[in-house]
């Protein structure tokens, strides 16, 4: 599905992805988990076009992203939520959906019908004609989860979904993701700190520190495993 | 929504009517000027308010459908109505010309607004110095007649900018419903975040500035033919900062905000014109307290203020037909779940 060769990305002395290569499987939903300044959002950072890498190869069904514009990528289905909330603040909560929901349908109606039941299972029917500004932290968190899955990407980025999220809100948000992942088949790489989570939602889970790969394998695997102890640990 | 088309409706026959109740040839040369003001704001809405784009070349454009319209009269004396689709085109490809560029190295916010302010004063030098077209001394139209649109009446020119008033807030609207209004929105909320979920932003800005850079070309051609003569002083960043201070003030987030903003304060100017005299910078003194004004008490601009007095009120409405309806209906409650 996507395929990571020997990425690497540098910011001036700082090697943020350091000849990374990860392969994420369809279908399935991989954890990607490490310390901070592991690399993680700037390797999802990479992979969306938001930033383009020194070296390696960014390929999506045997397409190279790697020297697209991050439009061209979101078109070829990867989409993606942000580590800060960025839901398009004056626009209504349905307006959010529709506006990108039009990259990829024309029919007003379909858009308006796909959106609303995306709306409906992330309980935020009630808040659709609400500019997005007036939500929460959380409901921004669902909208912009909703947001893109709007397209029916071919993998979704995920970055820090559950951070400041009410118990409530991550209830709907983990039912929401499993929908994803049993009912649509969605392809997920999903970063998070959250172990439990983690272990609940992901097939697999990939650990960086200091830009590189250390350790992939299961939940379980990789909660045992000594590398991934020692990043988290410092030692 | 019938109830806003309706008022529209309503302002615009007043406002078409409003010759017949001036009377005086003087106070329709104002209010052509007014209008001239309320159709260019109502153009700036397409990249401005919608897109969120500091466009600060209106003169620019404004300038090139002068120019060229001018140019088409006096030299080869082209008819008026052919010069006014060239007048469009050609401030439209100086759009896409300044845009692509600016777009692709990604001036944005206040290095977009320098860069678009830049294009004024490099206008009028070149113009200035370029004797052929321009020069220093002003060029007059001696043609008359309907094949020129010169007439001695304004009352003629108060109807031709009205049509580019009603034109520019149709397109405008008609833009705001359609797919290029939900990415121009989307690009004015997060630039960044609408082009990683798939709107090509460039090429939205590009389509935006174009458009008005199109009607905007079409005002110029009908503002020559008002005035009669025209020099290089029409690349004027004043008449550029006139245009976001009134669409500012007015509100530039809703397609009649600028309008309104035009209309009023520049008719407001136009009376302490009339009243104190043509003392110069004193109109300036005067947006500046107003802008200062309306930062402080609506930054969204006034026209949200009834905007917000109208939901007010129809709220009032519903949340008591709510009311009434929930106590018919006790065990009826839609699922919800409350701010974390």
């Amino acid at each position: 599905m996507l395929k990571i060769v020997n990425l690497t990305k540098s910011f001036g002395g700082v090697v943020a992805v350091n000849n990374l290569s990860l392969k994420i499987s369809k279908g399935k939903i991989m954890g990607l988990i490490g310390p901070n300044g592991a690399g993680k959002t700037t390797l999802m950072n990479l992979i969306s076009g938001l930033i383009k890498p020194d070296s390696g190869k960014i390929i999506l069904k045997n397409k190279n992203l790697t020297d697209m514009e991050p439009h061209q990528i979101a078109q070829l289905g990867v989409s993606r939520t942000f580590q800060l909330t960025r839901v398009f603040n004056e626009m209504t909560v349905l307006e959010n959906l529709i506006g990108i929901a039009y990259t990829k349908y024309k029919d007003l109606d379909f858009i308006i019908e796909k959106s609303m039941s995306l709306l409906e299972l992330l309980e935020l029917t009630r808040l659709k004609d609400e500019p997005a500004i007036n939500l929460s932290g959380g409901q921004q968190k669902l909208l912009e989860i909703g947001r893109a899955c709007v397209t029916d990407p071919e993998i979704l980025l995920m970055d820090e979904p559950f951070v400041g999220v009410h118990p409530k809100l991550k209830k709907i948000m983990i039912k929401f993701l499993k929908y994803l992942k049993e009912q649509k088949g969605f392809t997920i790489l999903l970063i998070s700190h959250d172990m439990k989570t983690v272990t609940e939602l992901c097939d697999e889970v990939a650990a960086m520190n200091e830009g590189r790969l250390i350790a992939r394998g299961s939940p379980k695997e990789i909660q045992k495993n000594k590398k991934v102890i020692e990043a988290y640990l410092g030692e | 929504m019938s109830k806003k088309i309706l008022f529209s409706v309503l302002i615009i026959a007043l406002l078409s009517l409003l010759p017949i109740i001036l009377g005086l040839d003087y106070y329709i040369l104002l209010a052509t000027y007014i209008i001239f003001y309320a159709a260019l704001a109502s153009s700036w809405y397409i990249p401005g308010g919608m897109a969120g784009q500091l466009d600060f070349a209106a003169a620019s454009y404004l300038g090139i459908g002068v120019f060229i319209s001018g140019t088409l009269i006096t030299f080869w004396e082209i008819p008026y109505w052919v010069t006014l689709p060239l007048g469009g085109l050609g401030a439209m490809a100086l759009a896409i010309g300044l845009g692509y560029f600016t777009f692709r190295f990604g001036l944005r916010e206040v290095f977009y607004a320098l860069a678009s302010l830049a294009s004024v004063l490099s206008l009028q030098f070149l113009f200035l110095l370029w004797k052929d077209v321009g020069g220093p001394i002003p060029r007059y139209i001696y043609q008359k007649g309907l094949t020129f649109m010169r007439f001695d009446s304004n009352i003629y020119y108060y109807y031709l900018m009205l049509f580019f008033m009603i034109i520019a807030l149709l397109i405008g609207y008609k833009i705001s419903k359609s797919k290029l209004g939900y990415f121009l929105r989307c690009i004015r909320d997060d630039e960044d975040a609408a082009e990683v979920l798939g709107i090509n932003t460039r090429a939205c800005k590009l389509k935006a500035l174009a458009i008005y850079a199109f009607l905007t070309g079409l005002i110029g051609t009908a503002y020559v033919v008002f005035v009669g003569s025209y020099d290089y002083t029409i690349f004027d960043p004043e008449i550029s900062l006139l245009i976001v201070v009134v669409a500012l003030a007015g509100g530039s987030r809703v397609i009649y905000g600028p309008f309104t903003g035009a209309l009023v304060l520049v008719s407001v100017r136009e009376l302490f014109r009339s009243q104190l005299g043509a003392i110069r910078g004193l109109s300036w003194i005067f947006y500046g307290v107003v802008l200062l004004v309306i930062m402080l008490l609506k930054p969204s601009g006034f026209v949200t203020l009834f905007e917000k007095v109208y939901k007010k009120n129809v709220g009032k409405i519903s949340r008591s037909k709510k009311e009434s309806f929930s106590k018919k209906n006790k065990n009826n409650r839609e699922p919800s779940h409350e701010k974390d």
